[in-house]
């Protein structure tokens, strides 16, 4: 999955709330005067296809592998935490 | 601290806190479904029954990674700071994503006199992780290589970083579909031989999984003796992470903890058909009764251990505040989540069973015509609950905006709201639950007076989402805050928190 910004008509909102490979980020809804909305979110290149099919615009804030490395270096710190053992007394 | 902590080791790590002065280990009710048990901390320097004690709880869903390391470390600064007489103190902290990098000062999160009175005057009851298989389903996804991914390993890993629910295991299925089915054709009927689950009956959509392929499909007549045998499990509209990958049919897992709780449960009742189509097409936000769903409310009220340890912890610690910590969106939110409030007519009342479907009308959704009361009256009890419930979401606020310092930038991301809730119609939830049981029995004639003692409930969302609230720049990584983040996110969790704990102190003062 990819970040992106969508960028939408009135009205598609609702309409791709259960798109498979879509996942809205929804605090970050923005809802203008004659109801055009903009957000990030989640999506798989199967959705963002259709997004733009569907007439929305989609704007690309980071790629898969910018999220895979972000994802990495969490994992990297809680592997780290799972080698030191037992926490020391404080 | 090492972030984020696995489960197992925020279990050792509550083990070592534990062992501290004024500090009391105990164990949750129930293990998780998947058999983890579940530990949690009652701080206090003194004893009796009428001492008031507040609820801290994090990790209700899965992938927000941050809340249950900042609980944790909170606890264990707080009791040290007794310990040694000191201050609760947060160091300062650099983001170096800036250039020059923002400054955030440290700060006094409580002082040694109020340390002092929060374990004297209170028992601080801390879970910090209260659904651990969620979260260890949700961190423990595939590392995903260097390109080119495996496309099945990419699935997984998308799939599980965004989990939610906890762990349980998916309902028996409605029946066996049977249907000429191979890869990449539609399938265009089905036949449910058991077809009911719930409110769910035959005639909806559904989707059909086959471990090859994920296809949707209508139901309406049965299929040829012979044909391929696949259990069905899911309703349409449904969210699919990775077809063709392993986890596929996956989504049919666990309950959402905070959808789970005895409070406007059965949404198909409390609200009026209209509200119920409306949020139901909101699936990931609201409720909804499809297992698949990321807000499944579960087959009934209370139904999972996690909730039931909540439910048990809320009783057997006389428990009378309240914050359930979550990501994102830099909200201090109060009750209620399923309606806005109004604070004179108690008829609009979630209590009022009249009210409820079938026998009543239902209630309208958020927006309508319709507000659920939430008591401030000024001359009886509870007195100006709602008002004290605001002054306090606003405390909490203030103390995180002052913990960043005088640079405009870090006052800027430091700035939480203090809406009335998250913005869309949420039932069962844990702070309109504990806020619930100051009512009456629902047994009991409505309207009817409150005689229980007051109750303050609150949830805060931290941090912002992945890409920021409105500003790229500001963007803190969502329901997974970056380890550059962590400290930010857990300063200002230590700061609400404290804001909160030192006004109780304050009121069980002398």
């Amino acid at each position: 999955m990819r970040l992106v910004k969508i960028s939408a008509p009135a009205g598609a909102l609702r309409d791709v709330q259960t798109l498979p490979g879509l996942h809205i980020n929804h605090e970050s809804v923005v809802i203008e005067g004659d109801g055009s909305w903009s957000a990030t979110a989640y999506a798989s290149t199967a959705a963002v296809d259709f997004l733009e099919a569907s007439g929305c615009k989609v704007e690309t804030l980071k790629s898969e592998e910018q999220i895979n490395e972000e994802l990495r270096a969490l994992k990297q710190g809680m592997d780290v935490n799972a080698d030191q053992g037992p926490p020391k007394d404080v | 601290m090492a972030y984020p902590l696995t489960s197992a080791a925020i279990e050792t790590k509550l083990s070592t806190i534990g062992g501290l002065p004024h500090c009391d280990l105990l164990s949750a009710a129930n293990p998780s479904r998947e058999g983890k048990t579940i530990h949690y901390l009652r701080i206090h320097d003194g004893s009796g029954a009428d001492r008031p004690s507040i609820l801290l709880t994090g990790g209700v869903h899965a992938r927000e990674i941050a809340p249950p390391d900042a609980l944790l470390s909170f606890a264990e600064a707080l009791l040290v700071a007794y310990r040694d007489g000191k201050p609760l103190r947060m160091p300062s902290w650099d983001d170096t994503a800036y250039a020059p990098a923002l400054h955030y000062p440290a700060f006094i999160a409580m002082s040694k006199p109020d340390v002092k009175a929060v374990l004297r005057r209170l028992n601080v009851i801390v879970a910090p992780n209260v659904n651990p298989d969620g979260r260890d389903f949700a961190l423990g996804g595939p590392t995903v290589p260097a390109p080119p991914v495996p496309p099945e390993v990419q699935a997984e890993h998308d799939f599980r970083f965004l989990w939610r629910k906890n762990r349980r295991s998916p309902p028996a299925p409605l029946g066996t579909l049977t249907a000429p089915l191979s890869t990449g054709v539609p399938v265009t009927s089905v036949s449910v031989t058991a077809a009911s689950r719930g409110s769910l009956v035959a005639g909806l959509t559904l989707e059909v999984v086959n471990g090859a392929t994920s296809q949707v499909a209508v139901a309406s007549a049965p299929f040829a003796a012979g044909d391929l045998a696949i259990p069905v499990y899911s309703f349409t509209p449904s969210v699919d992470y990775g077809i063709g990958s392993a986890v596929n049919d996956a989504m049919d897992y666990g309950v959402d903890l905070n959808r789970n709780f005895d409070i406007a449960w059965a949404f198909d009742s409390y609200y009026d058909a209209a509200a119920v189509a409306y949020n139901t097409t909101f699936p990931n936000d609201s409720f909804s009764r499809v297992p698949s769903h990321q807000t499944y409310i579960g087959d009934s009220a209370a139904s999972e251990p996690e909730t039931q340890n909540i439910v048990s912890m809320m009783s057997d610690e006389n428990i009378r505040y309240f914050v359930d910590v979550h990501e994102y969106g830099r909200d201090v939110l109060r009750p209620w989540a399923f309606s806005e409030d109004q604070r004179s007519d108690k008829t609009n009342s979630w209590h009022n069973k009249a009210l409820d479907r079938p026998a009543g009308p239902g209630r309208p959704r958020r927006g309508g015509a319709y507000a659920d009361w939430f008591p401030n009256d000024p001359g009886a009890r509870p007195r100006l609950l709602l008002d004290k419930h605001n002054a306090i979401a606003a405390r909490m606020a203030f103390k995180i905006k002052h913990s960043a310092g005088a640079n405009p930038m870090a006052v800027a991301r430091s700035t939480y709201a203090t809406p009335t809730s998250i913005g869309y119609d949420a039932t069962g939830c844990s702070d309109d639950f504990l806020l619930s049981t100051m009512f009456p029995p629902l047994a009991g004639p409505w309207p009817a007076p409150i005689t229980d003692p007051e109750k303050f409930a609150f949830t805060i969302e931290v941090g912002t989402p992945a890409g920021g609230l409105v500003d790229p720049s500001d963007d803190e990584g969502g329901f997974h805050v970056l380890p550059s983040k962590y400290p930010k996110v857990e300063r200002e969790i230590w700061a609400a928190v404290s804001a909160f704990l030192t006004k109780l102190a304050s009121w069980a003062g002398p």
